[in-house]
């Protein structure tokens, strides 16, 4: 059980198969299908063609730690017993090499079992022949690309461009997986039984209870299926390419090879292609070679056929993403001819993948499995040393066996991560991997990357400096220092205002909502110009320019030539403040211009100093009139003012911080400002929560140790000047550092982080494909406050796993501890087989799903998130689920006393016995909706309608059954009195009462106790 | 005491880890009372393992860029490039903003007692000032001449005379006595780091070292070598790279480097990285000026004063001066004029003083400078002692 976190990081970070594809002898494709430890099933399609099974069998039990191998040529599976110790991906990766030679290689399968799709030139290199020969083969041109009309022919001969999924299950697969199964099995026995000692109508009360149990199992897993397989599905990418000789955007389905394919960044492969031409063009390979550093391209590599994969840099592969630069490329293969293609051809496994959880939950109910089989074994063996009936006593252990059995364990998994996926999509939150909603319940650390994420990733005026006086940009107007609103119409704002719309290239497509097309710095001092009321048109044809000097490198100031109508010519000068204020002896100010003295000039400097240690970008403005034929000169200039700009930060985005700190949830910024930008914005999220700001500061991260660097970021708040590369490095570092690692991002550089991060979480309208290809989680645009939202689901998701697990254990439990007590007791048997399978029919599936859909518990968000490591079942649960079940059990038992004093008649007395056990339960399941125990919280807040009507409809189910004699003679139970009604359900609230106010002392007493929460503050 | 003996002190060039980190420290201080003259600050600095670390406690509404400014200072030490260099090496920062300290106060022209006694000692500090008749500016020899050699050994690093010369180094002058006076060198250590690549031998470095570093150092004036004056340079003979890619450094791990050489007391509280209102730093500037003016004024030809103070109080509950029997006058008479004409209260030494700038004295020794016009080291005092 304690395997998860390696287990989760492992479904995670698993890299594509990694053999050396370039390699002439590869071993045969081999995967697994299930594993426990000790115990390995691998799936191996080559199988097939084998025809020395014991062979093989010898060859795999050679390999070390084996002791015993069964090879299945028909079903192409192989099965293992080994050691404990070793792990199924080594034993896999030990028993491909073995086979090296034994069986055929993964790409020399034989192109019958390539689906029809598959084009028939699949096996050709296409990195190795000349261009002009791949262009000659295709019958396509290197500038016009095909025609239309030879792209159908084309797509009618290879198909379309798509990774088909196998289709799901029908009903009746589902139907058929669930009477499969161990406890069906064990009931289809007890009911042979039955018929043979001649009760009949045990034999269907066994075939209806099999039948309802089927039809609840399978309609809940394919309903959970279909939400999980919606996930992966791709959502129709574009691709850009040039067919009739023109540029055009298509639909990846719709690629043929013989295309021309425009690459820019951001693109997302579908197809793959080799390169015809290509400028400094980037791809991330890492979804495909697991190398997780951009690959660097050229047309003019020499490849050769046996090149491996990762090495041919004259090709692009489907699955892979443009990170940079650009180029143009000649598709060679699609579908299941690219190289994605086969990996998914060899991995085969298009059956929705288990998440970590699931596999936990298996583990688990095999352990119960087997324990409920000894309790079998001990009723029976203790009937039998009493010398009861053999037939009875061996349906009656069955029957326990079936009901003690918790079949439903898996289901509850499924169901309930599905119930989540769907609530998350209610709240705009798409979740791309269904591992994502677990994992997201324990994420202790976020990562935020600064741009487009924490802030607009836009420029926006926030201050001007104007006649010495300081003016903010405050709810769309301009206010002076103290927040009064001022006139926009006075001299001095207005020819500055005038002079930042002149001297700019942007220009304003509309006007509410304001959108403006040009430089980020621009636009938003064009929004300043809208802001103050100005006519740009007006202005800008009042003052047509006549020449225009841009900033340099060594020239940090760009000026504008204009014709002014009767007064010569205007230029105006805007650029780093320090270096403009030189160029100036006089200022404008209220009305007239006035000599710029030192204590002026040091006024101006310093708030310029000011803003920019707020993390603004601040420029300077100038002007100067001369005459027609004069030439330009750079001194002497009229001061005007400063303006002060930023990239300002979202909506909400404090609160996000403080509701992730509330939450127990370390926050990490990353960014690549300078320092004192980065700490003011630090400070503004208060990120560092009362304590120092830790700022840690480095151009190039991979320089320092790593085990330094995984002992820093824990101290750190926020990264600056941190290069794209190293948010990959941050990330990594925090999970070696033992933390579940949230990363959020929207650009083609968060890629590689957003992928090695636990959970991944894009922006909806992402700047590009990448980021939202990568990501478990997507967010909606302006929503980042819904990662809140997000984390709170995935742990209200978790706990309900858990809920419904302690119901289904603790319950279990007791009808096992209730059947072997009483024969420890030498109490008469309390439940005949159709008794305790009518309550596993009413109690077991029924009101554990209903938990699946228990909101999450106030207060939720105010708890730090659980460790990742610990297992769903602790040894504390464990115990309590063990208290718990003894209570029920002792008053169960207790009702079974009272019958037998009051009625010495065995059927009413199972009657009284199987009222309060089921009574119990019900009462448990009410009480397993609250952690802390609803005497001590209550039931404030959303309430569970589906629990409800369980727990009623079970309940009205039970009292029918009970009071209707056709029914009762059914179910073998005598009638009861009304006293004894009641009787026994007191029996059953009375263990309920003391459980939950035991359990609300326990929380009561851990929320006392000091927190043994990792320290994430100072 | 023996009549003869030798005594050694040692100094560092600005390119050691330590200074550098005490130069960083003082360099923010000054930063962030150049964007607000009423600022406090502590700040720590420590490199370890190539990553500065910073630590800072602030009373100010100033944003620093504290890295940029840690950056200027590793750059101008010296480390531009190389495995430890000022554009790419790791700070990690640590800035509390605080508010319970009082900022520093407007001087007024003339402070009246009311205005001095309302700042008090904010922290306990026992801290010494020396002076001797060693050397013109009143300090003794074995420090004066390993600053002067650790000056000169910057001086030739800068100038590239010796292009293998890196920024760290160590020196050590050990000067022998008779009778308290100092007699001639005995020994010359220097340890310095330098570009094994760029070095032909060991020999040729030693040379060097001797002629274009030591020999000019100790040309001009007093006591200089002599034939027996023994040289040990880079004593196990291997050429190293040095700085902070090899070891570590500290704030405050200098203190002797900074006053005395340990000829004299010094107090065990740093002086760099703190600001003007820290009487840990300005009691040491002012026990020095007292002492200085003491000798100065021909009252003794060696002296320590000790000011101790403790928290909440503004004047010092302590004022000791020792002359070690040099004393014209009774240490107690000296006493009793420094009280009168020395204002020793940490507001009092503020408005004297005037401090604002903290970085120059950060390495080549904070007393006995002659260099900077510091305020301790002037003699207007001695007159009115006499």
């Amino acid at each position: 059980m304690n395997a998860r976190p390696a287990a989760v990081r492992a479904a995670k970070r698993k890299a594509p198969d990694e053999d050396n594809r370039g390699g002439r002898q590869r071993p045969p494709a081999v995967a697994i299908v299930h594993t426990c430890p000790g115990r390995t099933r691998l799936r191996i399609p080559a199988l097939v063609d084998c025809d020395s099974r014991e062979g093989l069998e010898q060859v795999l039990v050679a390999i070390a730690g084996v002791r015993q191998v069964t090879v299945k040529p028909r079903t192409r599976s192989v099965l293992a017993m080994h050691d404990r110790a070793i792990p199924a991906e080594q034993f896999r990766e030990q028993a491909a090499l073995a086979l090296l030679g034994l069986l055929p290689g993964s790409a020399e399968r034989p192109a019958r079992k390539r689906p029809r799709s598959g084009p028939a030139i699949a096996d050709e290199t296409w990195h190795e022949p000349e261009i002009e020969t791949l262009v000659e083969r295709f019958a396509t041109s290197a500038q016009h690309g095909l025609t239309s009309a030879e792209v159908h022919v084309q797509l009618g001969r290879v198909g379309p461009n798509r990774l088909e999924e196998r289709p799901p299950p029908s009903t009746f697969q589902y139907l058929a997986r669930q009477v499969t199964t161990a406890p069906v099995a064990l009931l289809a026995g007890s009911a042979v039984i039955s018929v043979a000692t001649g009760g009949l109508a045990d034999a269907i009360g066994i075939g209806a209870a099999i039948a309802i149990n089927a039809a609840i199992g399978a309609m809940t897993e394919q309903q959970s299926e279909k939400t999980i397989r919606m996930l992966s599905r791709r959502q129709n990418d574009q691709v850009r390419v040039v067919r009739d000789g023109h540029a055009k955007t298509i639909g990846g389905v719709e690629l043929v090879p013989g295309d021309l394919l425009l690459l820019s960044p951001g693109d997302l492969i579908l197809a793959d292609a080799r390169l015809l031409t290509c400028n400094a063009l980037s791809i991330d390979e890492s979804a495909l070679t697991g190398e997780s550093l951009p690959v660097e391209k050229s047309v003019a590599f020499p490849c050769d056929a046996d090149t491996p994969l990762a090495d041919r840099l004259n090709m692009v592969f489907s699955g892979t993403t443009v990170t940079g630069g650009s180029g143009t490329a000649l598709v060679v293969a699609t579908a299941y001819a690219t190289e994605v293609g086969r990996i998914q051809l060899a991995a085969d496994s298009a059956a929705a993948p288990e998440t970590p959880m699931q596999t936990q939950l298996n583990e688990l109910g095999g352990q119960l499995t087997t324990a409920s089989l000894v309790a079998c074994g001990a009723v029976l063996g203790l009937g039998l040393l009493r010398g009861g009936p053999v037939m009875e006593l061996l349906k009656t252990a069955i029957s326990l066996g079936v009901a003690a059995v918790p079949e439903g364990l898996p289901a509850v998994a499924t169901t309930t991560l599905a119930i989540g996926v769907r609530n998350m999509r209610e709240q705009d939150l798409l979740i791309r991997n269904i591992n994502a909603v677990e994992t997201l319940g324990s994420v202790e650390t976020v990562c935020l990357d600064k741009t487009g994420t924490l802030t607009e990733n836009r420029m926006a005026p926030i201050a001007l400096q104007v006649g010495m006086q300081s003016l903010r940009v405050m709810d769309d107007r301009l206010v002076d220092s103290l927040g009064h609103p001022i006139d926009s119409d006075r001299p001095e704002v207005l020819a500055l205002l005038r002079m930042i719309t002149l001297c700019n290239d942007s220009t304003v497509l509309s006007v509410t909502p304001r959108s403006f097309d040009g430089a980020a710095t621009e636009n938003a001092l064009l929004e300043l110009a809208l802001i103050g009321g100005l006519q740009i048109d007006a202005e800008r044809a009042a003052h047509p320019r006549v020449d225009a000097s841009y900033r340099s490198e060594s020239r940090p100031w760009m000026y504008t030539v204009h014709q002014s109508a009767n007064r010569g010519r205007l230029v105006v000068v805007k650029g780093s403040p320090a270096e403009v204020l030189s160029m100036c002896n006089r200022i404008q100010s209220a009305g007239r211009r006035e000599l710029l003295t030192a204590e002026l000039r040091e006024e101006i400097l310093a708030e310029n100093e000011a803003w920019g240690a707020d993390a603004l970008r601040v420029l300077g403005v100038a002007c100067d009139r001369c005459h027609d034929d004069e030439p330009v000169q750079m001194q002497d200039l009229t001061w005007l003012g400063l303006v002060a700009v930023a990239d300002p930060l979202r909506q909400g985005m404090r609160e996000l911080i403080s509701g992730l700190h509330d939450a127990g949830v370390a926050t990490v910024m990353i960014t690549g400002d300078q320092m004192g930008t980065a700490a003011a914005i630090g400070r503004q999220l208060q990120l560092n929560r009362g304590a120092p700001l830790r700022v840690l500061d480095s151009r190039d991260l991979t320089k320092l140790d790593p085990t330094l660097l995984d002992a820093l970021v824990r101290e750190t708040d926020v990264f600056a000047r941190v290069s794209p590369a190293n948010k990959l490095q941050i990330v990594r570092a925090l999970q070696h550092s033992g933390q579940v690692v949230a990363m959020t991002g929207d650009g083609v550089n968060d890629g590689p982080a957003l992928k090695a991060a636990d959970v991944g979480i894009a922006m909806g309208q992402a700047r590009n494909e990448v980021a939202r290809s990568v990501a478990d989680v997507v967010v909606k645009e302006n929503d980042l406050e819904s990662v809140i939202a997000a984390l709170a689901q995935g742990r209200a998701t978790y706990a309900n796993v858990r809920k419904a697990l302690h119901y289904l254990i603790s319950t279990n439990l007791s009808e096992i501890e209730v059947m072997v007590g009483a024969s420890l007791f030498g109490l008469q048997v309390p439940l005949t087989p159709i008794q305790l399978l009518w309550m596993n029919l009413v109690t077991d599936a029924l009101p554990a799903l209903a938990l699946a859909l228990e909101p999450a518990e106030p207060g939720i968000m105010q708890q730090p998130p659980r460790r990742h490591d610990e297992p769903i079942v602790t040894g504390a649960r464990l115990k309590q689920m063990l208290r718990e079940s003894g209570f029920m059990t002792a008053g169960t038992l207790g009702s079974l006393m009272y019958g037998q004093l009051r009625y010495g008649d065995a059927a009413s007395t199972r009657g009284m016995t199987l009222n309060t056990l089921v009574a119990a339960q019900l009462f448990q399941a009410l009480s397993c909706r609250r952690d802390a125990g609803l005497l001590r919280t209550g039931l404030t807040g959303d309430s569970n309608r589906m629990l409800l009507s369980a727990v009623g409809g079970t309940a009205a189910l039970q009292v029918l059954a009970m009071s209707v004699p056709p029914l009762r003679r059914m179910l073998q139970v005598g009638p009861l009195g009304l006293i004894d009604l009641l009787a026994s359900w007191l029996f059953a609230l009375g263990p309920m009462l003391i459980n939950d106010y035991w359990k609300g002392r326990l929380a009561a007493e851990a929320a006392t106790e000091p927190h043994e929460k990792k320290d994430v503050g100072d | 005491m023996a009549d003869n003996y030798i005594f050694v002190s040692e100094s560092v060039t600005e390119g050691h880890p330590d200074k550098l980190c005490d130069q960083v420290s003082d360099a923010l201080v000054d930063e962030y009372l150049r964007h607000d003259h009423a600022a406090r600050a502590d700040v720590e600095c420590a490199i370890a393992n190539g990553v500065v670390f910073i630590g800072a406690h602030y009373h100010s509404d100033a944003e620093v860029d504290v890295a940029a400014a840690a950056r200027r200072v590793i750059a101008a030490a010296g480390y531009e490039e190389g495995e430890f260099n000022a554009a790419d090496c790791t700070i990690l920062t640590s800035l509390n903003k605080v508010s319970y300290q009082p900022r520093l106060p407007e001087l007024p022209e003339a402070p009246d007692d009311e205005w001095l006694d309302q700042y008090v000692a904010q922290h306990q500090a026992t801290v010494f000032g020396y002076a001797c008749r060693q050397t013109p500016e009143l300090m003794p020899v074995p420090i004066q001449l390993a600053h002067r050699l650790a000056r000169r050994l910057d001086e030739v690093r800068r100038s590239a005379d010796l292009p293998y010369l890196q920024p760290d180094a160590k020196t050590q002058v050990a000067v022998e006595f008779a009778d308290r006076q100092p007699v001639r060198i005995d020994t010359v250590a220097v340890v310095a780091s330098a570009d094994a690549e760029q070095v032909a031998s060991r020999e040729a470095m030693t040379g060097d070292l001797i002629d274009a570093v030591i020999r000019p150092a100790f040309s001009n004036g007093g006591i200089g070598l002599d034939d027996d004056t023994r040289f040990l340079i880079n004593y196990d003979g291997l050429i190293r790279a040095g700085g902070p890619a090899m070891h570590s450094g500290l704030t405050g791990r200098k203190n002797a480097v900074d006053c005395y050489g340990e000829f004299a007391r010094h107090s065990g509280s740093a002086l760099s990285g703190k600001d003007a209102m820290r009487i840990d730093r300005i009691g040491a500037y002012a026990a020095r000026y007292a002492a200085k003016n003491v000798v100065a004024a021909g009252l003794a030809d060696e002296c320590e004063v000790q000011l101790s103070y403790s928290i909440g109080l503004a004047r010092p509950v302590s004022v000791q001066v020792v002359t070690f029997g040099t004393g014209q006058v009774s240490p107690g008479k000296i006493r009793k004029r420094l009280l009168r004409y020395f204002d020793f209260r940490p507001a009092g030494i503020l408005h004297n003083f005037g401090l604002r700038s903290f970085q120059p004295l950060a390495v080549y020794g904070q007393v006995g400078r002659t260099d900077l016009d510091l305020p301790w080291e002037r003699t207007d005092k001695a007159e009115v002692l006499q």
